[in-house]
């Protein structure tokens, strides 16, 4: 998690995504974050979700780490 | 949450195939992320709507409470609720987002 000024943006691989839609997804991490977005102290949160098996397939094709 | 407001919501979600709801408007993006998701609708050349939900905040939180949503911008095709910013980008990038926008078109 990376971010300056209260504008972050995450990355999440989780197991818990199994079967779950993006937007299901994307909920379930801004509802770990609903107190600091309603105050503010999150401003912006972009987020890029995905399984493992998703990960491991895509991020051998696009990234090296 | 007033009815009112939550039924011309609807309206405007069902009032064109393709509909955004932004900060500031298609030409005058207030918000980067707002701007992203023109952009890439405005690329893929096909009509869409934006709503602006900055001059009236209690929009966007009757917005957020029906679509269980908590940021702006949201998208919707066919009255049916896409995702956000990152979503849209994210389906945009994967080839996902133009067959169903194509979709939207066919009578």
């Amino acid at each position: 998690m990376e971010g300056e000024e209260a504008h972050f943006s995450a990355v999440v691989v989780s197991g818990a995504f199994e079967g779950k839609t993006r937007i299901e997804q994307h909920r379930m991490i801004y509802a770990l974050f609903q107190q600091e977005m309603a105050d503010q102290a999150i401003h912006a949160l972009a987020l890029r979700t995905a399984t493992p098996a998703e990960w491991e397939r895509e991020s051998g094709s696009q990234e090296t780490r | 949450m007033p009815d009112a407001l939550l039924d011309q919501i609807k309206k405007d979600i069902d009032s064109s195939p393709i509909v955004l709801f932004t900060k500031g408007t298609a030409d005058m993006p207030m918000c980067g992320f707002s701007a992203r998701a023109i952009a890439i609708f405005k690329g893929l050349g096909r009509p869409f709507k934006t709503v602006d939900i900055l001059p009236d905040p209690r929009v966007r939180q009757t917005l957020s409470a029906y679509t269980n949503w908590p940021t702006i911008p949201q998208i919707f095709i066919k009255g049916k609720f896409i995702g956000g910013c990152d979503i849209v980008t994210e389906m945009y990038q994967k080839g996902e987002l133009q067959p169903l926008v194509e979709a939207a078109f066919q009578k």
